[in-house]
């Protein structure tokens, strides 16, 4: 009990650390791919410190206390979530929690964006907390696929609580279905890793803050402190978005492999779980913003509901297709 | 604990839990800069360069949704005729799709 209160301590503020380490590696990462250098890892921390320092302006015409209550409400939300996720271990709350509510929390941050949007009154942030809400309606639909697909394998094999994150990250998907049902299950992965640079607002959706047409959106209006807040929640969004995908598709640890006993093997399971978040932050993230332009925002909403909810329904039609066989 | 048959939350260890990360998250607040020192047009929303044509403080936080979801809203208004025999037809419809599901299912 006295491990699981601290755990409940530290993982929260580590996920903050870790989420900017990772913006310090993207940054590189796709300054590299770019042919430039890029800036040093740290400069995520030093941008967070630069913040803190600057003013905090409020708008006079901005309702005050929505404005500066919704990065607060976005960071604590997103923390939140951490404590309900595998993160190569069980769940620090385990058995307090499950993955319908990992998703209502992760819609808590982007609701903050909206809302803290639409109190700046700012023209441009009242774009920008538009099109949020628009783009929220567009990646929800095939991340509920993906998470409704994985379930009813996990029912159908005979699991128990489907929705439980200790089941979901201890019984790895790949091995409950057949050769149509693999392939559904890679069809819903490839959307949940389309998913991702939505729910993280990069680009090629990147449309709420958009600074080449909208001066920032969202963020228009936000500075110091506030705007520091906004840009920990995303830092700490992207690793429990990334964990998310990792406890579904890619549970797998490597204590076992390497006979790892005591406190080595939680140890070595999480820094193997790091290993999985970076990956699946690279290809999904850092790839996809260096490869891709930002769409418009009626083509983010086709985009999604067209081709990642036609094939998430086509991978769950093949999923439970090779169950009923 | 809640729990559904599918699922469970306890909505007090999450409370407790969140009141510590909001505790958190306040000290990383307070080591920011609180205010701004006043100066002409520091605290006028930016609308590059120019003046804001119509003012319009923030007082009704829905606007936003109204306006990106219009369509939707206008064609439910349209679907929400007032006449008994349409609201029948939708229920129907609806507990035929329901039924279909269970039974795919």
């Amino acid at each position: 009990m006295i491990m699981r209160v601290l755990l409940a301590m530290a993982v929260p503020v580590a996920g903050i650390l870790i989420g900017l380490l990772y913006k310090g590696i993207d940054r590189i990462l796709a300054a590299r791919m770019q042919g430039r250098v890029g800036p040093p890892v740290v400069q995520p921390f030093r941008d967070v410190r630069k913040l803190l320092v600057k003013e905090n302006i409020v708008p006079d015409d901005a309702v005050g206390w929505l404005f500066g209550s919704m990065p607060f409400i976005a960071l604590v939300s997103v923390m939140a979530i951490l404590l309900y996720l595998p993160l190569g271990v069980a769940p620090v709350l385990e058995g307090y929690g499950d993955l319908i509510l990992v998703l209502y929390l992760l819609i808590i941050p982007s609701l903050a964006l909206v809302l803290g949007g639409f109190a700046s009154s700012s023209p441009y942030a009242s774009v920008g907390g538009q099109r949020e809400m628009v783009k929220m309606m567009s990646y929800e639909f095939p991340l509920a696929i993906a998470v409704i697909s994985v379930a009813w394998l996990l029912y159908s094999s005979g699991a128990g609580n489907v929705f439980s994150l200790s089941v979901i990250s201890g019984t790895p998907v790949w091995g409950l279905a057949g050769i149509p049902g693999l392939a559904g299950l890679a069809l819903i992965f490839l959307c949940l890793l389309f998913v991702i640079p939505g729910e993280l607002g990069r680009v090629p959706f990147d449309v709420s803050e958009a600074d080449s047409e909208i001066a920032g959106g969202i963020f228009a209006e936000y500075s110091g402190r506030n705007l520091a807040l906004f840009y920990l929640a995303d830092a700490v969004k992207a690793v429990a978005m990334a964990s998310l995908a990792v406890a579904l598709f890619l549970p797998y640890t490597v204590s076992g492999i390497f006979g790892l006993g005591g406190a080595a093997a939680p140890a070595a399971d999480f820094l193997f779980h790091l290993l999985k978040v970076f990956l699946v932050l690279f290809v999904s993230s850092t790839v996809m913003r260096v490869v891709t332009g930002r769409l418009a925002i009626s083509r983010v909403v086709s985009v999604y509901w067209k081709y990642p909810v036609i094939l998430s329904f086509l991978g769950l039609l093949l999923i439970m297709g090779g169950t009923l066989v | 604990m809640i729990t559904t048959g599918m699922g469970s939350w306890s909505p007090l260890v999450f409370l407790i839990c969140v009141a510590f990360i909001a505790a958190v998250v306040q000290i990383i607040r307070s080591l920011g800069e609180g205010g701004f020192r006043r100066e002409e047009d520091k605290a006028e929303a930016f609308f590059s360069g120019g003046k804001i044509p119509i003012k319009n403080r923030v007082t009704d936080v829905y606007w936003g949704f109204f306006e990106a979801m219009g369509r939707y809203y206008g064609w439910m208004k349209r679907i929400h005729s007032g006449i008994v025999n349409d609201y029948v037809y939708w229920f129907v419809l609806l507990v035929t799709v329901m039924i279909g599901l269970v039974m795919l299912l």
